[in-house]
């Protein structure tokens, strides 16, 4: 039997542009890192302490459980199945999941994974977190997609780009190697579907951003990908074009340099709140009989000597089907 | 009330018919307003045919028509003579 998942993305780029150790906190948002003390060269540390909070399906009651929750780290995977669950619940609207990954295990994820600290500053150091999210028994696929929202439809209001200050004198964070996308939000869902018919359609919204720098605009953001939907577009089809795999979103702020000359605090960490991503994916589906109606159902009567059954004609194929007289008849008149 | 004013019962006891044609004729005796009916077995149709058939019917009824009709596809009929045979076999009916 088949199990419908859903797996969401989170790409958190931290630019660390000298060592220090990196801590994060957990205030009800996605990330959450600032600076704090001061580090040895080649000692920074990721231990990080992750907490996501994201609402699941909040339009559609489920009656199944989620069962497992997989969580990696560049694709490695270190919250085992059953370490984290989900909570079992009738009616899913609303419910807030909280997922914790602790800090030792994410530690040795990375570890793990070759990471390697940044021995210069500028480097970007890109953790990919993604979760897995399975449901036992399976719900089905008109009550996983039917009004289905990416996190509540809208993501959680959370810092998701980084700007560490360094630590040095200057001021302002130099753009050096930096200076490249800086994606900070990375939706991805996929899509399993049977035959039938159905339709769909897909809708992104303009990103709402609000907070410091006050530089950054809105249409700053960007989709990553050209082959994905770009923002504020609407595209639907039916089951057959429906595109395969699964659809990326990517959001990111272009390498216009706005942001990284702006002046700064020593020691503080630009954190850019209120970035809001909003999209919807709906999925109609054709449960109920479609009534066909015609277009031009008029037609030409012809009456042709010594035919024996009438013929209907379809125009657009030049096809046609030959139908008896419904039943010829004829009455005397009454007698005596 | 003369007789001849007098509503009377009949009873038909078969049609004939010089009819052509291919398939099933459907005949049927209706009573007026088609309160009862009689439905006779079907002629079977030749073309061409040089004779006349007759069906058995047994229907009482004041008044009747003969209805015919084919009810499959390709059937046709071409019908040239009706008879119709009946009696009196009562006098009206008590009001």
């Amino acid at each position: 039997m088949a199990i419908r998942t859903y797996t969401g993305v989170d790409v958190i780029n931290v630019d660390v542009s000298q060592s220090g150790n990196i801590t994060g906190s957990t205030v009800n948002r996605g990330a959450h890192c600032s600076s704090s003390g001061n580090g040895s060269i080649d000692s920074a540390i990721y231990a990080a302490y992750f907490k996501l909070d994201f609402t699941v399906f909040p339009s559609i009651p489920i009656d199944a459980a989620i069962t497992r929750v997989h969580c990696f780290v560049d694709n490695h995977q270190v919250v085992d199945a059953t370490t984290v669950a989900g909570t079992a619940s009738t009616e899913a609207i609303g419910i807030l999941y909280q997922v914790q990954l602790p800090a030792t295990v994410l530690q040795s994820a990375v570890l793990n994974t070759s990471f390697v600290a940044p021995p210069n500053s500028n480097q970007i150091v890109d953790q990919r977190l993604e979760w897995t999210i399975d449901y036992d028994p399976p719900i089905s696929r008109s009550d996983l997609m039917n009004e289905f929202g990416f996190f509540g439809g809208t993501y959680p209001t959370s810092g998701k780009l980084l700007l560490i200050q360094p630590a040095a004198d200057t001021n302002v964070i130099t753009d050096g190697t930096a200076n490249a996308d800086s994606t900070f939000s990375n939706w991805t869902f996929e899509v399993t579907y049977t035959s039938g018919p159905f339709s769909w359609y897909l809708e992104t919204h303009q990103s709402t951003i609000s907070g410091q720098p006050a530089t950054i605009v809105d249409d700053a953001v960007q989709v990553l990908d050209g082959d994905t939907p770009p923002i504020g577009s609407t595209f639907y089809g039916t089951g057959d074009d429906f595109p395969d795999g699964p659809i990326y979103h990517d959001y990111y702020y272009p390498p216009t340099g706005d942001i990284l000359n702006q002046p700064i605090s020593p020691g503080l960490a630009w954190l850019l709140q209120f970035v809001n991503f909003s999209a919807d994916l709906r999925f109609d589906f054709a449960t109920e009989s479609r009534t066909v109606a015609l277009i031009d159902p008029s037609g030409i009567y012809t009456l042709v000597e010594g035919k024996t059954h009438d013929t209907l004609y379809e125009r657009t194929t030049i096809d046609h089907q030959d139908v008896k007289i419904p039943d010829p008849f004829g009455k005397t008149g009454y007698v005596p | 009330m003369s007789p001849k004013n007098q509503t009377l019962t009949q009873h038909f006891a078969g049609v004939r018919l010089r009819v052509e044609g291919a398939g099933n004729l459907q005949l049927r005796l209706i009573s007026p307003s088609e309160v009862r009916q009689n439905v006779l077995v079907p002629l079977i149709m030749q073309s061409p045919t040089d004779e006349t058939k007759t069906k058995l019917a047994n229907f009482k009824a004041e008044r009747t028509q003969l209805e015919f009709k084919t009810t499959e596809i390709d059937e046709i009929f071409s019908i040239s003579r009706i008879l119709i045979y009946y009696k009196p076999v009562s006098d009206g009916n008590p009001g």
